[in-house]
């Protein structure tokens, strides 16, 4: 491995010296382009080496050079790739660095119109920052701007992905009103596909619930509303239980409410997102303890 | 008596029926030794005991195919999440391979511009060649993703009366259901209330979870047919794909040797 390393040193130095001395006059006129594509080719190998031998840090800088180096050539395409390399030597070392690179890359493919490859790395930027440099708010902004850029190009399920993690992450920071508009519109267009209408419950239960945090009467107005678009969801496990929930809460009944809970959960188990909205709506009980 | 016992063990696929048997045998021999004065009362007491045992048992039972229905519940509903997520991962792949389609007939567009090219730079006569065959310049025949996109109509609407088939069959259950049992669909499980009509309650709650189960497979059937329709019509979208790809590959490589020809390498 300390092989592949110096290896690798090696190349870095060699790719220098060969951008430098291609500033000498002759070597400008004949073998200017060369001489760049042969640096671009040895920091590539370095880059690889360092990757070999696990150095990521020096695997993406070697990468970012590259880059830079087509770039200037004027090879957008292969630029843009080299910084998604480098960002995923990056990722594993430090997140910030991926998330620079992969917005560099992200700049050149909008500049050349590859929509579906930005989106892409949109989401690749808002997936780092939902797990490594926790920031819930920027992984929201990224996510919408890889939906509307997936829209653009005519993938709906990709941007209908986008948006649930939208939705999700908006329910979580207590922006219902956005949820409920991004869950309704996905459990309408859901409808309509063949193989898609069998989510489309799961997409009511949410937006359902997310309705309850809000008001009650807002929340039966929304069941009614589901039933009526789609009448198998009246059987459906999900609305018996927000019927259920309903009616503990008009009576202001803890128990009732946690036990309804606790019997959806041994049927089908209920996520982390479901128990914590679960647990606010609770809450909105103790809070309004006048009809006790 | 002990008659009525038994034809409520067979609705348990899981009891084995020696060990009732055995159980009672057990009791039988147990029943000379009397612990009373009058035979006559101490040979009512052992009957006594006896039924005691069999209503403990037949709970027992009834206790044990309530939780293995409500487990099978379970197991369907988690099959049926598994088989949404598999739905909308195989939709995104289909637009992921309707746009390589795409892309693709855009490939082979530009490699018949640049063949175009490379025959004006060979010679001279193919330049003229190049002219006469100009007028023949037409896009490529983007019919093939029209005849996927109508096969996905047709099947949809095979799927959505499908579907609409079974939505009735749902409500005949229901209507079967409303009559014998006006309680709540198995959400409720504490059998430890002993009383006659305990066992009519695990029944309803049997039946309850078993309507269940029809109409979760039911569903399970209509998502199964689905994913088989998506996943043969993206096969052939995939073999039409890798045609194409195949053509553009010779398409590159006879151009990169034309062009290394002439570059002289």
């Amino acid at each position: 491995m300390a092989d592949n390393e110096q290896k690798a040193m090696q190349l870095m130095a060699e790719a220098e010296k060969k951008l430098s001395s291609s500033k000498s006059f002759l070597g400008s006129l004949f073998g200017g382009s060369s001489k760049v594509e042969e640096a671009v080719d040895c920091y590539l190998r370095a880059a690889n080496l360092f990757k070999m031998a696990k150095k990521w840090a020096q695997a993406g800088q070697a990468f970012c050079n590259a880059a830079q180096l087509h770039l200037k050539a004027g090879m957008r395409h292969d630029a843009a790739t080299n910084f998604v390399d480098a960002s995923n030597c990056y990722k594993k070392c430090d997140p910030n660095e991926a998330v620079s690179c992969l917005l560099k890359a992200i700049e050149i493919y909008t500049d050349m119109g590859r929509f579906t490859v930005a989106a892409k790395q949109h989401q690749n930027i808002a997936e780092l920052y939902e797990t490594e440099c926790v920031d819930i708010a920027r992984a929201m902004q990224h996510y919408e701007q890889a939906a509307d850029y997936f829209r653009g190009e005519e993938s709906t399920s990709s941007a209908n992905k986008c948006m649930l993690k939208l939705a999700q992450y908006a329910a979580q920071l207590e922006h219902y009103d956005k949820a409920i508009q991004i869950y309704e519109q996905i459990a309408k267009s859901s409808l309509d596909n063949s193989l898609l209408k069998y989510s489309a419950k799961e997409y009511m239960f949410r937006a359902a619930l997310c309705h309850l945090c809000v008001d009650i009467l807002n929340a039966q107005h929304a069941l009614d509303k589901y039933t009526s678009l789609y009448p198998a969801f009246a059987d459906t496990r999900e609305y018996k239980l927000v019927k259920e929930l309903i009616e503990h809460l008009e009576e202001q009944n803890v128990d009732a409410f946690t036990e309804a809970v606790k019997t959806y959960d041994s049927i089908s188990r209920l996520d982390q997102w479901y128990t914590t909205i679960l647990v606010r709506i609770k809450k909105q009980i103790n809070d309004n303890p006048d009809l006790r | 008596m002990s008659g009525h016992r038994y034809i409520s063990n067979p609705s348990n696929l899981f009891e084995d029926d020696v060990d009732d048997i055995d159980f009672l045998r057990n009791t039988r021999q147990r029943m000379p030794s009397s612990q009373y004065s009058t035979p006559h009362g101490g040979h009512i007491a052992e009957l006594e005991r006896q039924r005691q045992a069999m209503l403990e048992r037949q709970r027992e039972i009834e206790q044990r195919t309530v939780e293995s229905s409500t487990r099978s519940v379970m197991l369907l509903r988690e099959s049926e999440q598994i088989g949404v997520a598999t739905a909308e991962e195989l939709a995104r792949q289909r637009e992921q391979l309707q746009n390589t389609d795409k892309r693709l007939d855009e490939i082979n567009v530009n490699l018949r511009y640049s063949q175009k090219h490379l025959n004006g730079i060979k010679s001279v006569f193919s330049g003229l060649k190049n002219y006469l065959s100009g007028k023949s310049d037409s896009p490529p025949p983007k019919s093939n993703p029209s005849p996927s996109d109508s096969r996905a109509g047709t099947s949809s609407s095979k799927l959505d009366n499908y579907c609409i088939n079974d939505m009735p069959k749902i409500s005949n259950e229901d209507r079967f259901n409303h009559h014998p049992a006006a309680r709540l669909r198995g959400l409720e499980e504490q059998p430890s209330v002993a009383s006659v009509s305990d066992s009519q309650r695990v029944n309803e709650m049997l039946d309850a979870n078993l309507d269940e189960m029809v109409q979760a497979i039911t569903r399970l059937k209509g998502l199964g047919s689905a994913l088989a329709e998506e996943i043969d019509q993206q096969n052939d979208l995939i073999d039409t794909i890798h045609d194409k790809v195949e053509i553009a590959d010779i398409k590159i490589g006879k151009q990169n040797k034309e062009m290394n020809k002439i570059l002289g390498k």
